[in-house]
């Protein structure tokens, strides 16, 4: 097995490995509050206009 | 520091306008060459024949209809997200110009039977260049948007864009590789079954990006907007973002399933096609249940009926997809209209509702207007495109499956029963309900640029103020 094949698999295996981190992360209960406050962040923002105003 | 005060609606505007334009001439086009393929007399000599035609609807369709949705509703989204102007008015401004040039040249050469010859990428290489100028200036103003934002947390809505401008700049540049031989005639740098490959890994992965994570984008702040209601899962939306960019690169080679391609590269393109079943419904169910508590509001509100309405073609399209990765399957329906079909109930039901629905939104808060001109005439849009896909797709599941079948069956001597003319005579009666499809859709998109045009002459061009301090602070 060459180089360029062992690259390859350490590639693909620290990939998948990460994305169970990411999945952990997402998952875990410190990372709720943050989520909860970015998910009402875009409706708290309002951006309908008023018409014109006297 | 009084330019700072408001945000960029200008390039917004702009870019929303010409996705209604661009989708009114690319479903034209698109009307027209399904109506040649019901007539055949309609290949009006070789300018408009149906061979150089095709390349330039479906260029049109995603690149100038799509690509303008996408930038218009990104440069809206990045700079009420992130709580700032755009980085550069003046680089914005160019992204806007320079790529309505790259589309008009398109429109030019295409007909002129100028073309590169590869699917979905037929522009020439002074064009490429072109496109790769303004793609970078697209990427610095958006992540330079994102650099100077005044919200610690970067708004998931973003992170797909992001995805979609820095994938899309890599498969352009990659696919493009080329060796110039003239001002107009350029060839690709591979061969062979490698350049098979490189052009659907950047085929695939157009769909994969610009089509889906794109629009992804758009659905994540649309949605929630339009209902009024926060995403469903916030963690949900991260783990599914992941897992796309994770899988997406790698299902390419079933396009060329049964090629030249190695075996085991159709196999891997198979299995990661199945896989990316999971990050796609994902998202399909996010968007769809961001609607809990709210699902009354789909009686009244037809914005929110086109934003539903393509979520569910989302769902449908990316289970359609995985299950024609199959070899067997793909045995079947490789080559039929099944693709066509099952190309546009991604096409129509995904990426045009979702567009349509985010310009009826976007139009009023560009020129200073509650709401638009007509909520009626986006009830009968509504209705009207959705019939059209119906037609569309159903007629193209009887051809594709037909044509599938004809040309597999073998009488017991081993010849085969039917003559490629027979599966074409069998064909021609869908290809008319198709094209009554195409009519409706388009005949909505006319309801669209009126309601629009009603919208913009009531109202007046606005950059509205930035709000003071962080809505969330």
């Amino acid at each position: 097995m060459d180089f360029q094949d062992i690259a390859r698999i350490a590639v693909t295996v620290v990939s998948f490995f990460c994305f169970l981190g990411i999945c952990a992360w997402a998952y875990s209960r410190k990372s709720r509050s943050g989520f909860e406050e970015a998910a009402q962040a875009p409706l708290l923002d309002d951006d309908t206009p008023h018409g014109p105003r006297a | 520091m009084e330019n700072q005060a408001t945000y960029n609606y200008k390039v917004v505007r702009q870019f929303a306008i010409m996705t209604v334009v661009w989708g009114i001439v690319g479903m034209l086009l698109g009307v027209f060459i399904a109506s040649q393929l019901v007539w055949p007399e309609l290949n009006l000599g070789q300018y408009f024949h149906f061979g150089r035609l095709r390349a330039l609807h479906t260029s049109a369709v995603i690149f100038a209809f799509g690509g303008c949705g996408l930038i218009a509703t990104s440069y809206y989204v990045v700079q009420r997200t992130c709580n700032v102007r755009l980085f550069s008015d003046g680089l914005a401004a160019f992204t806007f110009w320079g790529y309505q040039l790259v589309i008009v040249l398109c429109v030019i050469t295409y007909p002129l039977g100028i073309t590169f010859n590869k699917e979905y990428a037929e522009m020439e290489w002074p064009i490429k260049i072109l496109l790769a100028i303004v793609w970078v200036a697209y990427a610095v103003v958006f992540f330079g948007t994102i650099a100077k934002r005044k919200v610690k947390h970067i708004y998931v809505a973003n992170w797909f864009y992001g995805a979609f401008i820095l994938a899309v700049a890599l498969l352009h540049i990659v696919n493009s590789a080329f060796v110039p031989v003239s001002l107009w005639k350029s060839y690709s740098a591979y061969s062979g079954a490698v350049d098979a490959m490189v052009q659907w890994w950047y085929g695939h992965n157009a769909v994969g990006f610009f089509l889906t994570a794109g629009f992804l984008g758009m659905m994540y702040y649309f949605v929630p907007k339009q209902a009024g209601r926060p995403v469903y899962s916030y963690r949900l939306s991260v783990v599914h973002f992941w897992a796309l960019i994770f899988t997406y690169m790698w299902a390419g080679p079933h396009h060329l399933h049964y090629t030249a391609l190695p075996d085991w590269t159709q196999s891997i393109g198979m299995v990661f096609s199945l896989i990316l079943l999971a990050p796609s419904w994902g998202g399909m169910i996010n968007g769809i249940m961001t609607l809990s508590g709210a699902w009354h509001k789909l009686r009244t509100d037809p914005i929110l009926k086109f934003l539903v309405t393509a979520l569910s073609f989302y769902g449908m399209s990316t289970f359609e997809g995985p299950m024609m990765a199959i070899k067997t399957v793909n045995a079947l329906s490789h080559y039929t209209d099944w693709t066509v079909g099952h190309v546009h109930s991604g096409a129509l039901g995904w990426v045009a509702m979702i567009t349509i629905g985010s310009i009826y939104y976007l139009i009023p808060r560009l020129f200073d207007r509650e709401q638009m001109y007509s909520i009626k005439l986006i009830e009968a849009h509504f209705w009207i495109a959705t019939l059209g896909i119906v037609l569309y797709i159903s007629s193209m599941w009887i051809a594709g499956v037909t044509q599938g079948l004809m040309w597999r069956a073998v009488n017991a001597d081993g010849t085969l029963t039917y003559s490629f003319i027979d599966s074409v005579k069998a064909t021609h009666p869908y290809y008319f309900i198709r094209f009554l499809g195409g009519c409706c859709f388009v005949s909505g998109m006319f309801l669209m640029f009126y309601n629009v045009l009603r919208t913009v002459f009531d109202g007046k061009p606005v950059n509205a103020p930035i709000p003071a301090v962080p809505a969330h602070a």
